[in-house]
């Protein structure tokens, strides 16, 4: 077996090192995965349609809770989804149910996690990839993306306006 | 028996030689027989490609290019099974042909030629199957699947026909494979800087087509050495420049350790006496020297004499690249 291995080094490490880089990546991805404690906190936010006109959105919080600003032009009215951590699904909910909730507004969670934007991905070395239109649950090293409803899914990095976490 | 001395016994037959009492075939035969070393099997080990060979190969291109005009001007015309039929079913058919012509000792060259047209076309004949079949292409995932099965085909062939252009393609599909599985684990992954990730790859990819180079002195494959040392310190040397960055984004790590790495290339093509290594590592180095002199004296009152050093020293690493290859490479 020495011999074998002596004889044949150069094949083994040559062999070896793209299968132990490929174990290295998936180890530091996911790893972190295994002992990360799970994102508790299920969170609110606004999808709003005209955000080609303006930065103004129809809702926001003030002393923790969900208030409707007065917008003098809106084309269609924008819609409140609270979003499930758990199942990682939204549900739609009307302005009244939201004004009741308490909202931490924070970027970041009691439980460590926040909201941030895709990034370039995915492809192969031979072939390009492509910008991930979307929103990632980032926290202790783990990043879950977030889903959307079908019909929000196209255009969310425009549409997309985080309100605040639910307590 | 007392050990001869080297000089006496080189003396001695330096005597016989002037004599005329040998001749050089038989102090070859007689050094051969005492070595152990077989010139025939040692020639074949060694053997470089012949003129027929290379037009072998040649001709094996120009169909290739052939089927990918025809498939270029008339896809639109064709019907899916057509599709598959002229891109899939003519690599399968040219590897048929190359196991039939590999199986006669007098046709057995030109059975690459043919296999080199199966593996150029049915890596796109898998592409139009897996197509046809609803994969989306450009992700990773389909890549992976592609990639794998190449390369099992590929590894399979060479364990029953033991052919350099089966190794060849082997580590060329295993390459594809292996950055496709890579892409795969980080696809959506956020925070991940993607070009860094490639420059790793291609990092990678350069040790261990070296290594695997290196594994191959002296066996049936050795006609890979040069395209293997090549692109792999190609590779290296490329990635881990790459790697350094610039200005504010400069890596400290890799910039310190290139000229390790850059001298290492350039001590290795003595020890390996491969061009390769000396050509890209002079290259490199001279990229290195430009590169420091551009990120740490563009803006200050040292920039023209430190240009003038970059230029002297660059002069100063080429001749020394053409001295280390009259001194240790001209031999071969």
């Amino acid at each position: 077996m020495k011999h074998i291995l002596k004889d044949n080094l150069s094949l083994i490490l040559g062999l070896s090192i793209p299968v132990l880089m490929i174990i290295f990546v998936a180890g530091s991805i996911y790893l972190p995965a295994l002992f990360a404690p799970k994102p508790q906190i299920n969170f609110i936010y606004e999808s709003k349609e005209n955000a080609y006109y303006g930065g103004e959105t129809q809702y926001s919080v003030k002393n923790r809770k969900i208030i409707k600003n007065n917008i003098k032009f809106q084309e269609v009215p924008p819609r409140l989804f609270i979003h499930d951590v758990s199942k990682n699904e939204s549900r739609e909910v009307p302005f009244e149910e939201a004004q009741l909730l308490d909202i931490d507004s924070r970027s970041k969670s009691s439980d460590g996690y926040q909201i941030i934007d895709g990034m370039f991905g995915g492809g192969s070395l031979f072939f390009s990839g492509s910008y991930d239109r979307g929103r990632y649950l980032s926290g202790h090293g783990l990043n879950t993306k977030i889903s959307f409803p079908a019909d929000e899914a196209e255009n969310i990095n425009y549409k997309f306006h985080f309100l605040g976490w639910i307590k | 028996m007392t050990p001869i001395d080297k000089e006496e016994a080189l003396n001695y037959i330096k005597l016989l030689a002037q004599q005329r009492v040998v001749t050089k075939n038989e102090l070859e035969t007689a050094f051969n027989s005492g070595s152990g070393v077989n010139p025939e099997t040692d020639q074949s080990i060694t053997k470089k490609l012949g003129i027929s060979e290379i037009l072998y190969y040649i001709g094996g291109a120009i169909i290739f290019l052939g089927i990918a005009v025809l498939i270029f001007m008339f896809w639109s015309s064709f019907s899916n099974f057509t599709k598959v039929l002229v891109t899939l079913g003519s690599g399968v058919a040219a590897y048929i042909v190359g196991v039939l012509f590999g199986r006669d000792d007098r046709t057995k060259s030109v059975a690459s030629a043919f296999f080199l047209i199966s593996a150029l076309v049915i890596p796109l004949g898998l592409e139009v199957v897996f197509y046809q079949s609803g994969f989306n292409l450009s992700t990773p995932g389909t890549q992976s699947l592609i990639s794998g099965i190449l390369l099992t085909t590929y590894l399979l062939s060479f364990a029953l026909f033991r052919k350099e252009i089966f190794a060849l393609f082997s580590i060329l599909f295993g390459s594809w494979f292996f950055s496709s599985i890579a892409n795969l684990l980080v696809e959506g992954q956020v925070g991940i800087d993607y070009w860094q990730f490639y420059q790793y790859l291609i990092w990678t990819l350069g040790c261990s087509y070296i290594l695997l180079g290196y594994s191959f002195t002296k066996t049936k494959l050795s006609s890979l050495q040069g395209f293997l040392y090549g692109f792999g310190i190609l590779g290296f040397l490329g990635a881990a420049y790459t790697l350094g960055g610039w200005g504010s984004s400069k890596n400290t790590f890799w910039e310190l350790i290139y000229p390790g790495l850059v001298f290492g290339s350039l001590f290795l093509s003595v020890y390996l006496k491969n061009q390769s290594f000396l050509t890209w590592g002079t290259i490199f180095l001279m990229l290195y020297i430009l590169k420091i002199t551009g990120e740490y004296f563009t803006n200050s009152f040292g920039w023209p004499f430190a240009l003038i050093l970059a230029g002297l020293m660059m002069i100063g690493v080429g001749q020394m690249s053409l001295s280390f290859k009259k001194k240790y490479l001209s031999a071969n």
